[in-house]
This record gives C-alpha cells, sequence and structure tokens, in this order.
C-alpha cells in the first residue's frame, strides 16, 4: 500500500521518496519484549526516518498504517520545520488503538471510518480528520491465471474471531480458506497451506476463485455486517475483475453499489445460497465482476486517493 | 358478555396508531359490553376523535410525554408522576392492559398502571425487556428479524388484543360533511370527479424512505399517457422541498395538496383517490383506512410485510437489494435502494390495485411487486405478482419468501392461528424448498440439542441439592454447562433467528433467585421451547409430506 500510494503521487506529478520500512519487521518481533533492545531498535528507526527527512526536505511527510510515526518530540519537531504531517489510518480503530497517541499531532489524518471514529477523534483534540477509503493498486504484479484450475469459493485473510465462527459453518461446492492461523481452529477444516499469502498469491487466488467471499473482520463472533468500513480486499477483487459476495458495510454504497457492482449481503444463510447462486450463474457473476473493475477504475485506484489528498491539502 | 375495562397504550407515530385500529375495532365486535380506554400522543390521534369503538380517548401532548416515550434507561420517575396527576384514567383499575408501543418509557408506564392482565412490553426488572404474552414476544422478535416472517402489524396487533384474526374493513370512519367540503375543494382546483385521480405522498418520516421526487414525476407522466389519470399531490409543509423538485421535473399539471391537508380532513381528501402511491408512511395507511387503494414503496429501513397498506388488493412494491429491508442500526451511508425501483414497477403497480390486466412487466430486477388478500385464517398475506426468478435479486427475495412461508407455518401454532398451508410462494426448483426444509430440521435439531444439554445440567444440580452434603465444584460445572448452554444458543446460526430472541424474552421472565430453584426456573424455560422445537418438527414434517402430494 505505501509503495502504491507512493508510484500514485510520482504519477500525478508529484516528486515522491519512500522509506520502506519492512526492512525493520523482522528485528521489530525480535526486540520485542527486550526492553533495553526495543530502545535501539526504535532509536535507529528514528535515524533512518531523519536521514531521510534531511536527505529528502520534503514538504509533506505521509504515514500510513502502522509506520512508526509515534515519536512526539519528532513530529513537533517536523512541524515546527514547517513539514506537513499526514497519516493515514487504513486501520480498524476499535481494533488498534494507537491512533489515540499520534492523531492530535498530525495536520491531516485520513481515516476509513467517519463517526462515531470522528467523534472519538475531535473528543482528544484531532479536528483536520477526513475520509480516504482505501483503492486498488494498478501497479500490482497479477500473476497469469488462463490455465490456471478455478477455485470453486474461496477465502484469502486471517481467521477473526467473526470469521471463525461463520465458517465453522462452511460452504458447501469446494469451500478452500488461505491464510495464516487458520489450523489453529478445529473448524472449519477446508483450510488450504497456513501461512500469510502474499499479495502476488492473494491476487492469483481472488483471480482464480468463481466466488470471493469477502467477510470483513470483526472481534466480535456473531457479527455479520453492519460496520462501517470498506476493506482493501473489497478493492483488490474489484480491481482485479473478481467477483465477490460481501457483508453489508455502511460506507460500501459511497464506493460500490451492493447489488450491482458488488453482492453485499446481510446474514451468513444469505452469503452461502448465494454463493450456491452464482456458481450455477457465470454470465451473470461476470456481468457483476465487470461492473466493478469499471467502478474502480473510474474511481478508486490509488492515483485517484492520491489527487484526492492533493486536493485537500490544498496543493 | 361480562363488562371489561381495556387500556390500550399507543404512544407511537400516527402510522403504527392507524395499524392499531382494525384490533380495537374487533375487540368491541367481540366485547361489546367493553370500555375501551385508548392512550395516545395528541399530534397524531386526531384521526382517532369519533371512532365509535373507542369509548374514551386520553390524547396526552407531546411536551406531556417528554422522558417518557425513551429508550434511556434513566426513568424519569417525576415525569411519569406529572404524567399520572394530569390524567386520572391512568389511575383507573383496568381488566386488561395492552401496550402495542415499543419503548421502555412506554413499559414503565405499564408497569404503573394496575391491571389485571398485561400484555406486550412491560417494564418488570432492571435493564431488561420483558414481554407479556406470546403474541407481544413474537412481535419484539420479529422486529429484528423481518424476513422470516409474514403477518401484518394490524394482524399482530390483533392477536396481542387476544381476538381472533379476520379481515377488517372501513376501520377509519370520516364526517360526511368534512367528506364534501373537501371534494368542493378539489373541484375548485380543477378536480374531474370523472377522471381517474391517483394520489401521490411524496415524503415519509425519514428521508432515507423517500422514493425520489422525479420517479414520482415520471410515473405521473406515464398514468396520464396510459391512463389518462389526474394527479393529486398530498404531503404536509414539510416536504414542500419534494414537492418543488417534483415540480419542476413533471411536464403535467397536478393539484398540489401540499401543506393544504389536516389531520382533520386528510381521510376525506384521501377519499377523493382511487389509488394513493406512497412511500410507507402514516398517510399511507390512512388511505388504506379509508378503504382507497394503495401502492406502498418499500425501501431502506421499511419492509412490506410488517407496515404494507391493510386490506386486501393493495399493492407493495419492495426493493430487491440484497441488503434490504436494512435496520436503523445499519442503515448504509448512501442508499440506493430507492433508485432500484422504476417507476414502471409503480405503473404496474397501480394497474394492478385497479383491477386491470398488468401484463408482462418492464419493472426491472430492482424491485418486485407484491398484492395483498386474506389468507385463510383471517391474516393479511401479500403475494408476490410475476415470479420470475431469473435474476439473483428477484431469485433471492423469492428464496426469502419461501423461508418466511415455512417460519410462518411454523409460528401460528404457537400463536394461535390457524394453519394456511396454501401454496408456498416460491416458484423455483423444489431443491430449493427441500433445502429451506433442511436448514429448517437442521436448526431444530441443534435448539433440541442444546435445550436437552441445559435441561440435562439443571436436574444435576436439583438431584445433588438433594444429596446430604452437596458438592460445591461439582454444581459450579453444572452451572457453566449451563452457561455456555445459554451462550451457545445465543450464538446459533440458521433460520430459527425469531426462536433465538424469544429465548432471550424468555429468559427475562426467568425468576431472579438461587440454585436449586433456579434450575427449576431453567427447566421450565427449556420444556417450553423444547416444546415449540417438538412442534417445529411435526410441522415441517407436514410440509414436506404435503409438498409431496402436490
Amino acid at each position: 500500500m505505501c509503495r502504491a500510494i507512493h508510484q500514485a503521487f510520482k504519477d500525478i506529478g508529484r516528486q515522491a521518496d519512500i522509506l520502506d520500512f519492512s526492512g525493520f519487521q523482522k528485528e521489530l518481533f525480535e526486540t520485542r519484549g527486550d526492553e533495553e533492545r526495543s530502545c535501539q531498535f526504535y532509536l535507529k528507526i528514528k535515524i533512518a526516518l531523519l536521514e531521510k527527512v534531511a536527505g529528502f526536505q520534503p514538504d509533506v511527510i505521509f504515514g500510513i498504517a502502522q509506520s512508526p510515526l509515534h515519536n512526539v518530540e519528532m513530529l513537533t519537531e517536523f512541524k515546527r520545520a514547517g513539514i506537513v504531517l499526514c497519516f493515514w489510518f487504513m486501520e480498524d480503530y476499535r481494533i488498534f488503538g494507537y491512533w489515540k497517541n499520534i492523531a492530535p499531532y498530525f495536520d491531516y489524518f485520513f481515516t476509513i471510518q467517519k463517526d462515531p471514529f470522528w467523534k472519538e477523534l475531535k473528543d482528544i483534540g484531532c479536528t483536520t480528520y477526513h475520509y480516504l477509503p482505501m483503492a486498488f493498486d494498478t501497479n500490482a504484479a497479477v500473476p497469469e491465471t488462463a490455465a490456471a484450475e478455478a477455485i470453486p469459493i474461496s477465502f484469502v485473510g486471517a481467521p477473526y474471531p467473526n470469521r471463525v465462527h461463520f465458517f465453522s459453518e462452511h460452504l458447501d461446492d469446494g469451500f478452500r480458506i488461505y491464510g495464516e492461523d487458520w489450523n489453529r481452529h478445529q473448524n472449519p477444516q477446508v483450510v488450504v497451506g497456513d501461512r500469510r499469502i502474499p499479495e502476488y498469491e492473494a491476487y492469483g487466488i481472488y483471480r482464480r476463485s468463481l466466488v470471493n467471499i469477502n467477510l470483513h473482520s470483526s472481534p466480535f463472533p456473531g457479527e455479520f455486517g453492519g460496520g462501517d468500513f470498506v476493506n482493501p480486499r473489497t478493492f483488490e477483487l474489484a480491481g482485479l475483475g473478481a467477483f465477490q459476495l460481501t457483508d453489508m458495510r455502511k460506507l460500501l454504497t459511497l464506493h460500490f453499489d451492493p447489488a450491482e457492482e458488488v453482492i453485499a449481503l446481510t446474514g451468513w444463510g444469505d452469503m452461502k445460497k448465494a454463493a450456491s447462486y452464482f456458481l450455477r450463474h457465470e454470465e451473470e457473476r461476470k456481468a457483476i465482476a465487470d461492473r466493478a473493475k469499471a467502478r474502480v477504475l473510474k474511481g478508486h485506484t490509488y492515483r485517484h486517493r492520491a489527487e484526492e489528498i492533493m486536493e485537500i491539502l490544498g496543493t | 358478555m361480562p363488562h371489561k375495562k381495556f387500556l390500550i397504550i399507543h404512544l407511537s407515530r400516527l402510522g403504527d396508531m392507524i395499524q392499531s385500529l382494525p384490533a380495537v375495532k374487533l375487540l368491541k365486535e367481540e366485547h361489546p359490553e367493553s370500555e375501551i380506554t385508548y392512550f395516545a400522543l395528541e399530534d397524531f390521534c386526531v384521526p382517532l376523535r369519533g371512532i365509535p369503538w373507542i369509548d374514551t380517548l386520553v390524547a396526552v401532548p407531546s411536551s406531556d410525554i417528554k422522558g417518557i416515550s425513551t429508550e434511556d434507561t434513566e426513568i424519569d420517575v417525576e415525569a411519569f408522576d406529572r404524567l399520572f396527576q394530569r390524567n386520572p384514567e391512568l389511575s383507573t383499575q383496568y381488566d386488561v392492559l395492552i401496550n402495542m408501543t415499543h419503548n421502555r418509557g412506554s413499559s414503565y408506564l405499564s408497569q404503573r398502571i394496575k391491571a389485571r392482565e398485561k400484555r406486550g412490553r412491560i417494564f418488570s426488572k432492571e435493564n431488561e425487556i420483558v414481554m407479556a404474552g406470546n403474541w407481544g414476544k413474537y412481535l419484539f422478535a420479529v422486529a429484528r428479524n423481518r424476513s422470516d416472517n409474514l403477518l401484518n402489524l394490524v394482524d399482530l396487533y390483533t392477536g396481542m388484543a387476544g381476538v381472533r384474526n379476520r379481515p377488517v374493513e372501513c376501520y377509519l370512519p370520516t364526517d360526511p360533511s368534512i367528506d364534501r367540503q373537501c371534494l368542493d375543494l378539489l373541484k375548485e382546483q380543477g378536480f374531474d370527479a370523472d377522471r381517474l385521480a391517483v394520489g401521490f405522498q411524496l415524503g415519509a418520516s425519514k428521508s432515507l424512505r423517500t422514493w425520489p421526487p422525479e420517479r414520482f414525476s415520471r410515473l405521473g407522466e406515464l398514468l396520464g399517457e396510459r391512463l389518462d389519470a389526474q394527479i393529486i399531490l398530498f404531503g404536509s409543509e414539510h416536504e414542500r422541498e419534494l414537492a418543488d423538485q417534483f415540480h419542476k421535473s413533471a411536464p403535467f399539471a397536478f393539484i398540489d395538496l401540499i401543506g393544504g391537508t389536516t389531520l382533520t380532513n386528510l381521510p376525506s381528501f384521501l377519499k377523493c383517490v382511487k389509488v394513493l402511491v406512497s412511500n410507507d408512511t402514516g398517510p399511507m395507511h390512512i388511505a388504506a383506512a379509508v378503504g382507497t387503494k394503495v401502492v406502498g414503496i418499500f425501501m431502506s429501513t421499511a419492509y412490506f410485510r410488517i407496515t404494507g397498506p391493510y386490506g386486501a388488493g393493495h399493492i407493495a412494491i419492495q426493493s430487491n437489494y440484497p441488503c434490504s429491508p436494512c435496520l436503523d442500526s445499519t442503515v448504509c451511508a448512501l442508499p440506493l435502494c430507492g433508485r432500484s425501483i422504476l417507476p414502471e414497477a409503480a405503473l404496474a403497480g397501480v394497474k394492478s390495485a385497479l383491477g386491470m390486466e398488468v401484463g408482462p412487466m418492464d419493472a426491472g430486477n430492482g424491485a418486485d411487486l407484491y398484492k395483498s388478500d386474506f389468507g385463510g385464517n383471517g391474516t393479511l398475506l401479500y403475494r408476490r405478482l410475476g415470479g420470475e426468478n431469473d435474476h439473483f435479486l428477484s431469485w433471492l427475495r423469492s428464496y426469502h419468501d419461501t423461508k418466511a412461508w415455512v417460519s410462518q407455518t411454523l409460528w401460528n401454532k404457537w400463536l394461535g392461528l390457524e394453519q394456511d398451508f396454501g401454496v408456498p410462494p416460491f416458484s423455483g426448483d423444489g431443491g430449493e424448498m427441500a433445502g429451506i426444509l433442511q436448514d429448517y430440521q437442521k436448526a431444530c435439531l441443534s435448539y433440541g440439542k442444546l435445550y436437552a444439554q441445559g435441561k440435562a445440567a439443571c436436574r444435576n444440580i436439583i438431584s445433588e441439592f438433594r444429596k446430604p452434603r452437596p458438592r460445591r465444584e461439582f454444581i459450579q460445572e453444572m452451572v457453566v454447562r449451563i452457561e455456555q448452554t445459554e451462550e451457545d444458543i445465543k450464538n446459533l446460526e440458521g433460520p430459527l433467528a425469531i426462536l433465538r430472541d424469544i429465548h432471550e424474552l424468555y429468559s427475562t421472565e426467568t425468576e431472579f433467585c438461587n440454585f436449586p430453584r433456579l434450575a427449576h426456573e431453567f427447566i421450565n424455560k427449556y420444556d417450553k421451547l423444547a416444546e415449540v422445537i417438538l412442534c417445529f418438527e411435526n410441522r415441517s414434517d407436514q410440509i414436506r409430506r404435503s409438498l409431496c402430494v402436490h
């Protein structure tokens, strides 16, 4: 996502550089729990950041979810130096609470949720929040799937409580689950592999699947639909021209028609029936997926988001 | 028939109140010597004045009800004290109290009023909803599971009133002199009594339940072209903006009554039109109550099965969006479902309401049309017109219809309604129906198992307490098992969602006491619910056999 938005800024004619923290991931996990090593690690991160800022001299620093922009003193220093600070919090605020510590220090705080999150942001003194939904990366590498075997129904993702709950009453017709940690749960027994699926591979699965199940994550086992944000998977599946069944989201209709471009349902029972229906109706399935793709290319790529950001920043 | 005193509490909006009138009429028919007191909001109960089957109408101003008509946990006791002081009728002793309002304040009120028997939402415990009577429980459970129910709110109120469900006509009498005045007023504005008159109610209580005015305008155009109809706009002054939008896009002349009617004369005005095309609103129910045919448009949170116009021959147009109907808590940021209902669908609806041949419908896949009639057991039933399932949206609607048909067939006995098997509404292949029945049977099995599990744990507790030295750890283990059973029931998926909610309501009736008495209370609850399951299993067997015969 970081690379996607970086490229998008460049595509719209902005000078943009990227500080990729993915190389630090291993060390982050290794130093957890060891206070001294952890302090050294964060110092290293800070130095990397300061070096980048000193070298590139940006007008704007744009952080995305979980990027290590949480040192308040450093943020204040950047601000003092006239740098505009932006953060794209592309997480569920109910699950990841670190926004409470950082949001007020940013000039622009972009969210994938609106109220009641915005009300909570206001309560902690962050008033420059803006809705910025997820998007599809048109530059992403996508595997060729023409000769590959089709997967009837699939899900790619993590075993959040609601998914474990619903998938334990799994779909028939060859439902397959891909992702890490699923084997820890006795049910459902439809897991293929038990490892993190890299984006490239996930895109291949999406494209090979006749029906993609896109059940948004929830910490509550019985929760199906009714949540607000639209996850990245919705945009990715749509952008790849892959057919999806999703749980209904409050913000979905701002981006997709829940009957024409994706099929948004309000219960697991309906989702199971719909999956079975669409396996039998290829033309209808393809027409819906084609419309979704067209919609993404028209308004939901990272380029569109970069343009929206720049418009909000007034530059 | 012994003299009985009934009190009906209805502190809701206009539409719900009008939908309670058939029940009141039937109550008076069954208890002609009885005295019926109706307690309602002054703003909405104007049309109820002079209704012969209401003996005493107690109309309270909205200002008096502030802090009372609420879901707030904190009860404003002083506000209730004032209400009792101002309305001596509330201090009378009643035989039967029927609370048709769905909020916490009214349930507290119901608790304070003296009555030998109470039905509906009754306040009895802190932070818990107690619904007295099977009908009350069913109504409450259905509010969250509307797709599984076929009964109209009128029939649910009738059941709550304890009278036999049967068709009711003309339950809102009008004053002939006002009827004449309204007709004269319309004539002054160019109304032609010899031409077909179709009314449009453009607004609704919430904007998301409002069909776009340009769709109404296109419908008006079609009605003029095809049926030479004259159009009359209804609505309050608040709906002026919608009327302006309508005006801008309407290339034909129409009579504009926006802001020109009152609740006193609206019933008479609505009698002047042959058909009213309306969003789900109070005026829609008034039109049905005075005998005018209605074409109701349902989208977003509105759902025709519950709040469709009451009476035979009305049309409901329901959005087919897969997320429709939504709940207040799940409404989306930009509802698109209203746009899925095409003017052509509404035209077909008007034609059908007038008894005309509709022919092949070009109504799109975004909506389905239903026509009302009375079933063999006296309840209102909407049947789908057309019935093609060649698109996912109509297929899904049809699937829901069949599921609701099965569900209703299962619940009817519990509600004391005669079985009315009729023909299942599903026009797909028999495999779908078999699948639905199988789902229900699987669900019955799951509930049955859990109830048996819960009962076994309760019995163990009881027999342990009979021992001279009951083992504390063992009892603790059984309590955990009961808790787990309750949790499992709460999380059960499948088609018996109404039962799941009714289970919750039974739980609120469980007396707060210690073990082993509490174990008896739980056994009592599980027994009652296991009986429901047994009844369901027998019914689904019957359905399967009857389908085999067909």
